[in-house]
């Protein structure tokens, strides 16, 4: 009998020689390497430039090996914008956020190049808080949640949740949204489904694409990881569903 | 019949205890031992019921799981 490798760390996860600074139970590892996986699957390593918000999924763009670069808080989809009409449309441009960077400081880049129909695709990381910054309230933290700037738990008067996929996918110039979670092996597989067929409107000229990803928090939600996973499990999907919500194959 | 493999890397491991809860075949267990950075890890308990399924390598969120499966050895190299 040999071994045959199946799974586990992708081809395209960079082996540095540091530690990896991704808490206990942070989901952030696990959306970099559905990423790695998936850029491999569609065999776009050779043409993929990812650009990386800042936030703490910032080391994706060391991790993932492709062409990358670390953009301002929140300009991301600035920035791939003006690369994707540099570079032409056989390059990936593919940009990396989370829910402070892509809907907070970078809510009006975000909004305007899936208005603008940029032919790029948005994965945004989604754990209800800036988790960097330690834990402050997010465009996306659910009412009751405590934040340091929500201590007694965000209530009305700091107003809703915003649900991006749902949102941005009302958009003429979007292609397709979808929103996945790594809370189960079948959840992680559908959600590279979802992020595969975000590519694939790009390569195919579509118009933008946006996937949004459920992540833990466990430093910041105060919890452990296994609890942290049931939160997400009990109470973010019930706000955040998980699905497509928009999938065209023409804009007209 | 064991159909696979596990190879947990140690120095990677975080302790979550995803990959536990996700076995299905119950083969991984956290123990009382400790990483370098004082954090629970997870035992390898049930080798012979690993059916090589991927799950727990999928959910580990610090790629600390590798799973290889047992195949027939190819010719050229049983010669
Ligand atoms: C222009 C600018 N403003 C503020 C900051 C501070 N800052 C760094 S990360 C961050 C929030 C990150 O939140 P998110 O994108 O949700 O990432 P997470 O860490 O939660 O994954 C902020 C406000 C900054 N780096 N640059
Ligand atoms: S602070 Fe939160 S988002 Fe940042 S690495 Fe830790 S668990 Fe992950
Ligand atoms: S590969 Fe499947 S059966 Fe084997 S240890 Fe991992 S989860 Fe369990
Ligand atoms: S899932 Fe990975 S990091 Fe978590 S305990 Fe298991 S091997 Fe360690
Ligand atoms: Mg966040």
């Amino acid at each position: 009998m040999e071994k045959k490798w199946i799974a586990g760390t992708p081809r395209l996860w960079r082996d540095i020689p540091v530690i990896i600074p991704f808490c206990p139970g942070c989901q952030h590892g696990t959306a970099v390497k559905a990423l790695c996986e998936v850029i491999d699957e569609l065999g776009m390593e050779k043409n993929s430039v990812l650009v990386v918000g800042i936030g703490c999924y910032t080391m994706a763009s060391i991790l993932v090996d492709v062409d990358s670069a670390m953009i301002a808080h929140g300009r991301a989809c600035d920035i791939a914008s003006a690369m994707k009409r540099i570079v032409g449309k056989d390059t990936m441009v593919i940009t990396w956020q989370g829910d402070g960077d892509a809907l907070a400081i970078g809510c009006e880049p975000t909004i305007h190049a899936a208005a603008r129909s940029e032919k790029i695709t948005t994965f945004m990381i989604n754990n209800g808080n800036y988790g960097t910054t330690g834990g402050q309230l997010a465009p996306t933290t659910p009412l009751g949640q405590v934040t340091t700037t929500t201590p007694f738990g965000r209530n009305q008067d700091q107003g809703y949740p915003i649900q991006a996929a749902e949102f941005i996918g009302s958009l003429k110039g979007v292609a397709y949204t979808a929103r996945g979670a790594f809370t189960s092996p079948a959840n992680y597989q559908k959600t590279k489904k979802y992020m595969k067929k975000a590519l694939e409107k790009q390569r195919d000229g579509v118009g933008y694409s946006f996937v949004e990803i459920l992540s833990t928090c466990p430093a910041n939600w105060h919890m452990s990881p296994l609890d942290s996973l049931k939160r997400v499990e009990e109470e973010v999907i019930p706000l955040f569903p998980l699905g497509e919500f928009k999938d065209v194959d023409k804009i007209e | 019949m064991a159909k696979g493999v596990i190879e947990i890397k140690e120095n990677r491991c975080r302790g979550c205890g995803f990959c536990e809860m996700f076995c299905k075949k119950g083969c991984i267990e956290m123990s009382t031992r400790v990483s370098n950075l004082g954090l629970p890890l997870p035992d390898f308990i049930n080798p012979d019921d690993c059916s090589a399924c991927g799950m727990c390598a999928w959910m580990c969120p610090h790629t600390a799981i590798e799973i290889y499966e047992y195949v027939e050895a190819s010719p050229a190299t049983a010669l």
